[in-house]
């Protein structure tokens, strides 16, 4: 029996309402557990093909295969330990939008078409959007509406992209464009829409905006879900698209130069997932069998690491309610729990030895160096050590040691060491024994407990090993060494109460400013127009037009009135009689009949000069 | 200043100062240990190099370091920058009244820029003198409010004091 795993979680999400204290978090712990259930019994193939909308053909709304239940599983599993987490919470807002939100970013993993893809990647985009609303702070709010302004302009380059592609190839299927000849008006939009989910730059401030302004729990769950979906879509959609290694590079460094800038462990945290979906960007750019199976898993202990850690700085903020570094410090005999838990998500996130990160990041690292990729290799190395830096030190450190703050607070709540526990785990067990992480990646052959074979397109197989001598020992060069730095120039780093400018200045502040400008300029040309053409050129023209009939008539006639006889006052009375009939158009009817004539002839004659000019 | 005993182990000195150590040390087994790995090789040539991963950890690291510093000069702003915006346009709408009011009572008599700015700096200045003065006032008639009441109420306490005193007295003769 096949059950769409999306539907258990939106389905179910409407029924949250109506539990009370701890059957609804039993209830909303046991709804991903199902999901998981649901994923792990999926057979291979296409379901619920439907055929509603005229003349797209038909859409598949659950399409199974290896690459689609690897997210599935992690997706689920993650859920799982985020509502153990959030145990304590009975927040139907934060449970429905979670639920919904979870849900929509399984629809989208699932989808077997482009429509599909659309519509569970809106519906990801709202629910997110509600999770951020619901810390119903002043903060959020805008957050929130920035959050959902970009998602739309992200979903309408998509959704713009797929109608283009449909035009072009008449087909709605969801499967990778290829990179010679598939690059279109459309196949472009829609990678745009991937990258906006993805954050990738300029398109990027979002993340790092919104989810530092989520509640404890859903920023926790935010972080696993969107730039990853991204990352799936990616992974399905454009491997080997070369312009993503370039992108995938750009978030690496980027991200760990603003989360070393940063001073909120929330925003270091957001920064973060940048740094890393960096790393899954480029290996999708590579696009050979080694770096997309890297990218999976890479993608897998990612989600798990980073939710591990956005859960120790849950933990933090729930107990001491701040989160800047300049106000925390020396919790480390406080909450030692959220700090070992929370150290171990740093050690993954950084890749040493022993932890998840190690056994995946490599694959990407070792796929794009059997490439001769040189500078994609090293700027990813690079990354590795700015990793440490920034997630494995920096966020323990300044968090847990650093200078005492005086904060002497209990311990985090049992469900929440619960929920860390569980990750944890996994980033421990999949850094000792990553074979049945290697099993469930799509290109995987002959798995071991520590190594597999990546068979590609062409049928060539490559041998990864996880464990080597030679690759642990550089691997703890490359970190104790970008330790020894962090400390040696650790008065470089001493956290100020700021935060960084990005991308989102253009829309948060750049828009007011342009409009303050644009407003300065346009009203001050619109007034000066006014006042030189209407005030002065129009108001000459018409005194001009009121008097310049009266002062000719006047200029040809005072050699007559000369030749009259009239003299200086005389004649000034006379100029001045004139000028006044004029103005009152008091002439005798025979002194009319006159000026009549003569302009009359005189435009007889303008139109016979016009006629022998044209002969 | 605490004593180096009272203070936390974390925090002392000659803790810093031996997991300093402990790194340098780690840092130097993790050179040290690539000896033992004959021809470790590289796909590139470089990274095949004695020492190679050390060096760019250290050196990427510290560029990186340097690179956030710089731009952190230039990029970095207070946490409510754009708190302070949403605020800040609320309060220009409602300042840019006053000022042009003053403005237009400036331009009569001298030149537009440095009458405004005298007349910006008088109007603040009679602001805040009334404003203290009203704050002085306020707070004057609080302290003298509170201070009569306290006389009032020792006063009366006092009286009452004495008739029970009277009283106990008178009963017990």
């Amino acid at each position: 029996m096949t059950i769409h795993p999306a539907f258990v979680l939106i389905l179910g999400a409407l029924l949250v309402p109506l539990f009370k204290g701890r059957a609804k978090s039993m209830y909303v712990i046991s709804l991903p557990v199902l999901a998981l259930l649901a994923v792990c019994a999926l057979p291979p193939g296409n379901f619920c093909n439907l055929n509603w909308l005229a003349g797209f053909g038909e859409m598949t709304l659950l399409r199974s295969d290896k690459l689609a239940k690897a997210f599935g599983f992690i997706f689920t599993i993650n859920a799982t330990a985020a509502f153990i987490y959030a145990f304590y919470l009975r927040d139907n807002t934060q449970h429905v939008s979670a639920l919904l939100y979870i849900g929509g970013a399984l629809g989208a993993v699932f989808a077997g078409d482009l429509i599909t893809l659309y519509i569970f990647w809106e519906i990801m985009a709202i629910a997110s959007t509600m999770l951020i609303l619901a810390r119903r702070s002043k903060r959020s709010y805008g957050a929130a509406f920035r959050y959902v302004l970009i998602h739309i302009l992200g979903g309408l380059f998509l959704l713009a992209g797929i109608v283009i592609t449909f035009n072009t190839s008449g087909s709605i299927a969801f499967s990778a464009f290829d990179p010679e000849t598939g690059k279109h008006a459309g196949t472009w939009l829609i990678l745009f829409g991937f990258l906006v989910n993805a954050a990738a730059p300029p398109f990027s401030a979002w993340l790092s905006d919104a989810y530092p302004e989520g509640t404890i729990t859903g920023s926790v769950i935010l972080s696993a879900y969107t730039t990853k979906t991204a990352v799936y879509a990616l992974i399905r959609g454009f491997p080997g698209w070369e312009i993503l290694m370039v992108v995938g590079c750009v978030m690496a460094l980027y991200g760990i130069i603003y989360a070393l800038l940063e001073n909120d462990m929330r925003r270091i945290l957001a920064y973060s997932i940048i740094n890393q979906v960096g790393f899954m960007v480029c290996a999708v750019g590579v696009g050979t069998a080694m770096c997309l199976d890297g990218a999976v898993a890479h993608a897998f202990c990612h989600i798990i690491y980073k939710s591990l850690l956005w859960m120790s700085a849950g933990a933090v903020l729930y107990r001491v309610g701040m989160s800047k570094c300049t106000e925390l410090g020396g919790l480390y005999k406080s909450m030692p729990w959220s700090l070992w838990l929370g150290t171990i998500g740093a050690l993954a996130i950084s890749a040493v030895p022993l932890t998840s990160g190690f056994t995946s990041k490599t694959m990407i690292l070792y796929g794009a160096a059997d490439e001769k990729l040189f500078i994609p290799w090293l700027i990813l190395e690079i990354a590795s050590a700015g990793v440490f830096l920034h997630a494995g030190i920096k966020f323990p450190y300044f968090v847990f040691f650093a200078k005492d703050r005086g904060h002497r607070v209990k311990e985090a709540p049992k469900s929440m060491i619960g929920g860390m526990l569980i990750l944890a785990f996994f980033c421990i067990f999949i850094g000792l024994f990553p074979g049945p992480l290697y099993s469930i990646l799509p290109h995987a052959q002959n798995v071991s407990a520590f190594a597999l074979d990546v068979v590609g397109a062409d049928g060539h197989a490559h041998h990864f090993t996880a464990w080597k001598f030679a690759k642990v020992v550089t691997q703890l060069q490359l970190l104790l060494l970008s330790a020894l730095t962090f400390f040696v120039w650790i008065k470089w780093l001493k956290r100020t109460d700021t935060i960084v400018l990005d991308t989102d200045w253009i829309y948060r502040r750049g828009g007011g400013l342009f409009y303050r400008n644009m407003d300065r300029l346009l009203n001050g040309a619109n007034r000066i127009v006014h006042t030189t053409f209407v005030g002065g050129f129009i108001g000459w023209l018409r005194r001009i037009v009121r008097t310049a009939p009266s002062r000719i008539a006047v200029s040809a006639l005072t050699p007559i009135w000369r030749a009259q006889g009239l003299r200086d006052k005389a004649l000034e009375i006379r100029q001045k009689a004139f000028y006044e009939d004029a103005r009152l158009g008091a002439f005798p009817v025979g002194v009319t009949a006159i000026f009549a004539v003569v302009l009359l002839s005189l435009l007889c004659l303008l139109i016979v000069y016009i006629g022998i000019a044209g002969a | 200043m605490p004593s180096e005993k009272d203070t936390d182990w974390i925090y002392r000195k000659s803790t810093k100062k031996l997991l300093m150590r402990l790194l340098l040390l780690g840092c130097a087994i993790s050179v040290l240990m690539e000896l033992a790995v004959w021809d470790r090789g590289g796909k590139f040539g470089v990274d095949g190099w004695f020492g190679f991963y050390a060096l760019l950890g250290f050196v990427s690291c510290t560029l990186m370091i340097f690179a956030a510093k710089g731009l952190g000069l230039w990029l970095k702003v207070p946490t409510n920058f754009y708190d302070q915006e949403e605020a800040g346009e609320e309060d220009e709408v409602q300042m840019t009244g006053l000022v042009t009011k003053t403005v237009k009572k400036a331009t009569k008599k001298a030149p537009a820029k440095k009458a405004t700015k005298k007349a910006a700096k008088k109007a603040a200045k009679k602001a805040t003198k009334k404003a203290t003065k009203k704050a002085t006032k306020k707070a004057t008639k609080k302290a003298t409010k509170k201070a009569t009441k306290n006389v009032v109420n020792k006063t009366a306490r006092k009286k009452v004091a004495r008739k029970t005193t009277k009283e106990k007295e008178g009963g017990a003769q």
